[in-house]
């Protein structure tokens, strides 16, 4: 008897093992090893704080976690770090969003992510001394944080006034362990209450001076000891300039986390972020199978690989929220007059344009809101027209004289300048349009084609008079605060632009702070109208996101937001399993 | 006598593609709205050659045809000029070389002291002040110069060498670059770039052949006239070295050429909406399929190359 109960259990525990084994196995086939991206520039900064580019928001996002994060293909935010959306309370003048942290959340060390990391977090954002000018700005409704006594992993923000914006927005930080950036404890002696309401006197206290001195060292931001938050990935290197390589951690807390689905996934082994600024270059790499992923491509190098190579490759295009813009610097004396800015618009052939670049994929727009947001998109302003014709009739009105040596008023030509990355074909399509089409009436448009990083250093310094970029955005916020707000020029600030008064001001501050979404639509097209007016920027088109991927990859989840693609999700699909 | 026709033909071949190339060049010159812009049509983005465009158009949708033909206005106010200058300063640095050597010129040692010490700091200085640092080098030597002093000599001919040898030892390509990398782009700036670094082989050849010269009967002859220096050079050594010297303005052109193609190959140095045949190859990259656009600028770029070796003055034979 007792040899056949032994036999039995013998039998059932093959079983088990059996069972486990090949269940583990599956899991680990579906894994891929490694996934190669193509990257046309490098995230210039890895400071989670800092995130001047794309690249570089997006290496955050695999490295460090906020309490909310965007889920692409369901366009909307949803719960990362946090158990839920926050429960909203609000009083006359205060509104209070109160979020659970996920028990099992916990950093390398162990140690669990708790509400005094987001504090920590909050203080390091609102520090004065860091470069955190443009996170500061996006959470400055944040007045203070209640902790939860009897829960550590509850806090509730307390946030100044009311906007529909604040339940996602208050979310979108990244939380950074405090034993790793301070581990002197620092910031601790600091308020958050006085860091919050924009103390400046903070800044001359030994505890705030220390810290920034440890913080702002460069050479940290590139130390993979440093560099590691409670996001499922490490940084393994970061060869500037060439590529960026992440691995996944061997044990990461979200692999507790019964039936886990997006956000709270990461399949592939070792992400590796490959710099090829050259797109010929990209295309041949994507072709040989050096590279698994090229986002963003450019229309020709799609549309050629849609031809010659659909067998090999899963190709998207679902529209997206970029859209390429020609920045006018508002400030050039040249450039004052609204009908000088309205004429140069006037000579860029969008129509044309959208067709030999975005092969019928793209969408023309009046401002910089997506057409596809109809509930927002101000439709009633025409597209605006390629017409060399009215451009000089509106320079004529802006007072400039047609002289053999071009466009002349009192001791001022008018001879702009474009500024653009240079090797983007795109940008250089658009420019050498422009160029001719100036050339029509007599104008002299200069080329300028700058290497990225010293482009956004000239535009930062605003020595420019044109400029050719791309923006990045998105259905969940209309503040545009950060892009046309007078308080965002100059030091820490984003509006390139320069343009700005009280009125647009007052208008920006009023459409975040509307609650009432039929308000709030006709601020946006007060908004558009404004910005059709005087054109600080002209709109050319929304890109579609082309994104190419290897055959072999699934769950690859494109949409059309940044970046495009949720890298963590992807699996091997059966037919590539080894 | 066959060999003989081919290479004659060769030579009339050769001498009508650089005629037809410097017909082209003059009208970019003389007619710059027809030749030298390059109309960008967006809806006829890589088209291969037709009857409409014989050698297609490149990625932004600009005919080959054209901008090959506009190229050659690089040609003629950048390469040539470029050659030019490196031929004359070649020959001149040469010349007083071989004639002076280490020790035949001499100067005041007061003038020699300012000027050396202007030259060293117009090199410690932004560019910018460069002619500040000239006109303060002449001003002082000028009011040194009435000081009475002993004139040291110059050893010319050591740093004629240490000069050749310092270009040397750098890659051209390199130099060129960083010397580019420092001012904005500008025609005159880059004949002055290519000039700075490719006047060594001139200079070596003439100073080689002057102090070969230089050791002439009728040279020595000359000097026991009484004739002065530069008469000796210019009537006697010059006309008699002239004969290797004539390669050198079509060698020193291929030079120029090629580097500067090179240049626009690598996008440094013109303005991006002007044609060059470096700058059409690089397009290339764009379309890799394209092999028209490879062709369209590396075969008139080949064969300007190879008509000015084919036109080299021949080596005389002696029976």
């Amino acid at each position: 008897m007792l040899r056949f109960l032994l036999l039995r259990l013998f039998v059932a525990l093959s079983l088990c093992v059996g069972y486990a084994c090949s269940s583990s196995s599956s899991k680990q086939s579906a894994a891929p090893a490694a996934v190669r991206v193509c990257w046309p520039r490098d995230p210039e900064s890895l400071n989670p704080v800092t995130l001047p580019n794309a690249y570089a928001i997006q290496l955050n996002n695999l490295l460090y976690q906020s309490l909310l994060t965007v889920d692409g293909t369901k366009r909307r935010f949803v719960p990362w770090l946090a158990t839920d959306m926050p429960a909203v309370r609000r009083t006359d003048s205060l509104t209070f969003l109160s979020y659970q942290l996920r028990p099992e959340a916990t950093w390398d060390n162990g140690r669990p992510v708790l509400a005094s990391d987001v504090v920590f977090s909050l203080k390091v954002i609102t520090c004065p001394g860091l470069p955190n000018e443009s996170l500061r700005n996006t959470l400055s409704f944040v007045q203070d944080v209640q902790l939860d006594a009897q829960n550590p992993r509850r806090f509730t923000l307390v946030c100044r006034g009311y906007a529909p914006e604040y339940r996602t927005t208050s979310g979108d930080f990244p939380v950074l362990p405090e034993y790793l950036l301070d581990p002197d404890s620092l910031l601790r002696q600091v308020p958050l209450g006085r860091l919050l309401g924009g103390d400046t006197t903070l800044a001359k206290t030994t505890a705030v001076q220390a810290f920034q001195q440890r913080f702002n060292d460069a050479a940290q931001w590139r130390d993979p000891r440093v560099v590691r938050g409670s996001g499922a990935y490490q940084l393994v290197s970061w060869q500037v300039g060439q590529r960026v390589v992440l691995e996944r951690k061997p044990k990461w807390w979200g692999d507790a986390l019964e039936n886990a689905a997006p956000p709270l996934v990461a399949n592939p082994r070792r992400l590796e972020f490959h710099v090829v600024p050259n797109a010929a270059t990209a295309l041949l790499a994507m072709r040989r199978g050096e590279l698994d992923v090229y986002p963003n491509m450019p229309g020709p190098d799609f549309e050629q690989l849609r031809k010659t190579d659909s067998a090999n490759f899963h190709l998207y295009s679902p529209a997206s929220y970029r859209v390429v813009v020609m920045e006018v610097n508002t400030q050039q004396a040249a450039l004052k007059e609204a009908s000088t800015r309205q004429a140069l618009a006037m000579l860029v052939d969008a129509q044309r344009l959208m067709q030999a670049t975005q092969f019928g994929l793209g969408q023309r727009s009046t401002s910089l809101i997506n057409p596809r947001e109809k509930w927002v998109y101000h439709d009633s302003l025409p597209l605006r027209p390629y017409s060399p014709q009215n451009a000089a009739a509106l320079l004529r009105q802006a007072g400039w004289q047609r002289g053999r040596t071009g466009w002349t008023r009192a001791n001022q030509t008018l001879t702009p300048r474009l500024f653009y990355a240079a090797g983007d074909r795109t940008y250089e399509t658009i420019a050498l349009l422009l160029q001719q089409a100036a050339r029509e009436i007599g104008l002299t448009v200069s080329l300028q084609p700058t290497e990225a990083g010293k482009l956004s250093e000239l535009r930062r310094e605003g020595q420019f008079d044109l400029c050719l970029r791309t923006l990045y955005g998105n259905p969940f916020s209309y503040d545009l605060r950060p892009l046309l707000h007078t308080g965002s020029i100059g030091e820490g600030g984003v509006n390139r632009t320069r343009f700005g008064n009280d009125a647009s001001d007052r208008l920006l501050d009023k459409i975040v702070s509307t609650e009432d979404s039929t308000q709030k639509v006709r601020l946006l097209h007060k908004l558009q109208t404004v910005l059709y007016q005087q054109t600080p920027m002209v709109a050319l088109f929304f890109e579609p996101n082309r994104l190419a991927v290897a055959k072999r990859f699934g769950n690859v989840r494109p949409s059309g937001l940044e970046p495009g693609y949720d890298l963590s999700a992807f699996t091997l699909l059966p037919a590539a399993r080894p | 006598m066959r060999r003989f026709s081919v290479a004659r033909a060769g030579r009339w071949l050769a001498a009508a593609w650089l005629l037809g190339v410097g017909l082209a060049a003059v009208l970019t010159v003389c007619y710059p709205e027809r030749w030298l812009v390059v109309i960008v049509d967006v809806l006829q983005i890589s088209q291969a050659p037709s009857a409409q465009h014989w050698l297609g158009t490149d990625p932004f949708g600009r005919d080959v045809l054209t901008d090959v033909v506009a190229g050659t206005h690089s040609l003629l106010t950048l390469s040539l000029p470029a050659a030019l200058l490196t031929s004359l300063l070649g020959i001149l640095l040469g010349a007083a070389v071989g004639t002076w050597g280490n020790s035949e010129l001499q100067a005041p040692r007061l003038v020699l002291g300012v000027v050396a010490a202007c030259a060293v700091l117009a090199l410690l200085m932004p560019a910018a002040q460069l002619p500040w640092w000239i006109a303060a080098a002449a001003l002082g030597g000028f009011t040194v110069s009435h000081i009475k002093q002993r004139a040291v000599a110059i050893p010319a001919d050591s740093l004629l060498q240490f000069s050749i040898a310092f270009l040397g030892s750098v890659p051209r390509l390199l130099l060129v670059l960083l010397l580019a990398a420092v001012h904005g782009p500008s025609t005159s700036w880059l004949i002055g770039l290519l000039a700075l670094t490719c006047w060594p082989a001139t200079a070596r050849l003439v100073r080689a052949q002057v102090m070969q010269a230089r050791q002439q009967g009728f040279v020595e002859a000359a000097y026991a006239a009484g004739l002065s220096e530069g008469r000796v050079l210019l009537r006697h050594v010059l006309p008699n070295v002239w004969a290797p010297l004539r390669a050198a303005l079509p060698l020193n052109l291929a030079t120029c050429i090629a580097l500067q193609t090179t240049l626009a190959f690598l996008g440094v140095g013109l303005s991006p909406e002007r044609s060059d045949w470096g700058r059409t190859l690089a397009v290339a990259r764009l379309e890799p399929s394209a092999w028209w656009l490879v062709l369209g600028a590396a075969v008139p770029l080949a064969a300007t190359t190879l008509a000015l070796h084919v036109l080299l003055p021949k080596k005389s034979t002696r029976k």
